[in-house]
């Protein structure tokens, strides 16, 4: 794989169906559908302060996926010295499709995985355009 | 703004789990502690979310100096207990997966996001881990368990 | 340029949107209406500096264009606490009118015929004024003071006064022969992220520990029972849009109904006030929280 270009990264929730959601979703990005210009990075070394990971944030773009409300990958992000380009909330992906509600943590059942895809294609749409923009001039 | 606590009694064990993204241990470590908590040991787990120890309020934090916590790490670089450490004190126990998987002998190559059979073995095995630490925490009386 | 009677009642929040035609379309819509005199709040300067705008968003009533669903400006003006008096959102009133806005960043000429149109449609006064918490806002707008309860990690508020809550949770804050109700921080917290709210109708007749409203979350769904009887004489229109206002503000922005009260004399003798409640909810809490809810 060529050096990554766009960072996926989910928040960390234990807690909530909506986080692994978060999760698999970057999963398939970073996986599937953009492998070659798409990466994550453990959301822990941000809130750790190392120094590999703040570089990989701050020198390339970033798209958020949280699991709820309180926005723990974009914070973590912005605590690093930088911005997320784009940040999701899942929630708010369930607010237009209200039938694809997960199940458990452990297992997001089939609604939580086909949210997880939708949001995967919205993503991966997202990195062809910040992968795309990194290459303007003058950027 | 007032604030009045419920008796801070030791009833509970904080587990902080790495949960990490980039590495199958994560997965493994995620997993491994809502295992606990929902099937092994219910009631008696509170989970401490890791990246809420920058992001949020000082919830996690706070709980995490009354209770004694259990940090379950996927790798060497020890996230979770690092963190402790840092934001609220020694831990009582860790648990560094990769090290234990290689432990067990399991030199297989390990997927992040498609956990298959091994994965679920290792992940049930890392479980009953985490068991026997909570399990010596309440049997030294650190933790008081009450009757449901 | 001469300020019309109904532009100086009105003021204007656009959402910024620039990835896209509708976005463009949103600003457009704006300056027609600025044309006309009607004051136009920039949204980024509002987010970084609120005061700007603080006396034209006190006094006039505010018409929000969003570009798209996504509803920033919706968004925006219920972060800040705003009441909304009219919404257009582009893409569905331009599909109305037979246009489909595009991927394009620059206006088209299809869309751009459409705009005065909408803009018309925006600032129209109606006969009828919509029944909104605007008129009745004043009387809320007594500072909250909160105590806070812990358990384990989890921190629930309750108000130290003024407020009454019935054994589902959910609260009455009363004032001048209205009550606005809502759900209690211990609600938001264990329910989980809000994502619907489906409100009662304007004018229904509403019986203590009736269900006035539903809740959906990420996890469950649960109904506002309501603490008063009376009917229902406005809905929070900035929690329609947004839900998730209750859970960050569940005591005051995140306020869901308002009801104009026939009994309260009466339904206050069934009703907890803010220190008994809180002593409910400490025996609860421990019981209930765990049984109910597992972890968050």
């Amino acid at each position: 794989m060529g050096e990554a270009r766009v960072y996926v990264i989910p928040c960390s929730g234990i807690g909530k169906a909506t986080a692994s959601v978060g999760r698999d979703a970057t999963f398939q990005v970073i996986e599937d559908l953009r492998p070659d210009t798409t990466d994550t990075l453990c959301l822990s070394l941000l809130t750790m302060g190392d120094e590999e990971a703040v570089a990989k944030v701050i020198g390339n773009k970033v798209i958020t996926i949280e699991g709820c409300a309180k926005d723990c990958a974009r914070k973590n992000v912005e605590a690093s010295g930088t911005s997320p380009d784009i940040s999701h909330r899942v929630h708010e992906f369930l607010k237009e499709h209200r039938d694809l509600k997960p199940e458990t943590v452990l297992d997001t059942g089939e609604g939580g995985r086909k949210l997880a895809e939708v949001l995967a294609e919205k993503v991966a749409q997202e990195v062809d355009e910040l992968a795309g923009s990194q290459n303007r001039p003058g950027e | 703004m007032k604030e009045v606590e419920i008796e801070a009694r030791p009833t509970k064990v904080g587990v902080l789990s790495c949960s990490g993204e980039s590495e199958a241990e994560g997965t493994i470590a995620r997993n491994a502690v809502r295992l606990v908590m929902e099937k092994y040991r219910p009631g008696l787990i509170v989970t401490l979310c890791l990246p809420l120890y920058l992001a949020g309020d000082s919830g996690e934090r706070e709980f995490a100096k009354k209770v004694p916590v259990i940090a379950v790490d996927g790798c060497e670089k020890a996230c979770a207990r690092l963190a402790t450490e840092k934001y609220s004190g020694e831990v009582e126990s860790w648990i560094d997966i990769r090290d234990l998987i290689r432990q067990w002998g399991v030199n297989d190559e390990l997927s992040r996001s498609h956990p298959g059979e091994l994965e679920q073995e290792l992940t049930e095995r890392v479980a009953q881990e985490i068991v026997k630490l909570v399990d010596r925490l309440v049997d030294e009386g650190r933790v008081e368990v009450e009757p449901r | 340029m001469a300020v019309s009677d109904d532009a100086a009642a009105i003021v204007v929040l656009p959402c910024s949107g620039l990835d896209k035609e509708a976005g463009s379309a949103s600003r457009e819509i704006a300056l027609l209406l600025s044309d006309r005199g009607v004051p136009v709040v920039c949204p980024v300067l509002y987010e970084r500096s609120p005061k700007r705008y603080e006396k034209e968003l006190g006094s006039r009533r505010l018409l929000v264009i969003d570009g798209c669903k996504t509803g920033c400006a919706s968004k925006l003006a219920a972060e800040k606490g705003l009441t909304i008096s009219k919404k257009l959102t582009v893409t569905e009133a331009a599909r109305m009118l037979g246009v489909e806005p595009g991927k394009d960043l620059r206006l088209g000429e299809a869309l751009r015929e459409r705009l005065p149109q909408m803009a018309e449609q925006l600032a129209k006064t109606e006969t009828a004024p919509p029944a909104s918490a605007a008129d009745t806002g004043n009387a809320y707008e007594t500072a909250v003071t909160y105590r806070e309860l812990t358990v384990d990690k989890f921190k629930f508020r309750v108000p130290e006064a003024g407020y009454f809550f019935n054994e589902n949770d959910c609260w009455a804050r009363v004032a001048d022969g209205r009550a606005r109700i809502g759900v209690s921080d211990y609600v938001q917290q264990s329910a989980s992220d809000m994502i619907f709210f489906e409100p009662p109708a304007i004018g229904a007749e509403i019986t203590i520990f009736d269900e006035a409203g539903s809740l959906e979350t990420t996890k469950t769904a649960l109904d506002i029972i309501s603490p008063v009887s009376g009917k229902v004489s406005a809905i929070n229109d900035a929690v329609v849009e947004a839900p998730e206002l209750i859970n960050e503000d569940p005591y005051e922005r995140g306020w869901a109904v308002e009801i104009e009260l026939t009994d309260f004399d009466s339904d206050r003798g069934l009703l907890m006030d803010s220190p008994a409640y809180f002593e409910y909810l400490k025996e609860k809490a421990e019981k209930e929280h765990e049984r109910l809810y597992g972890d968050r």
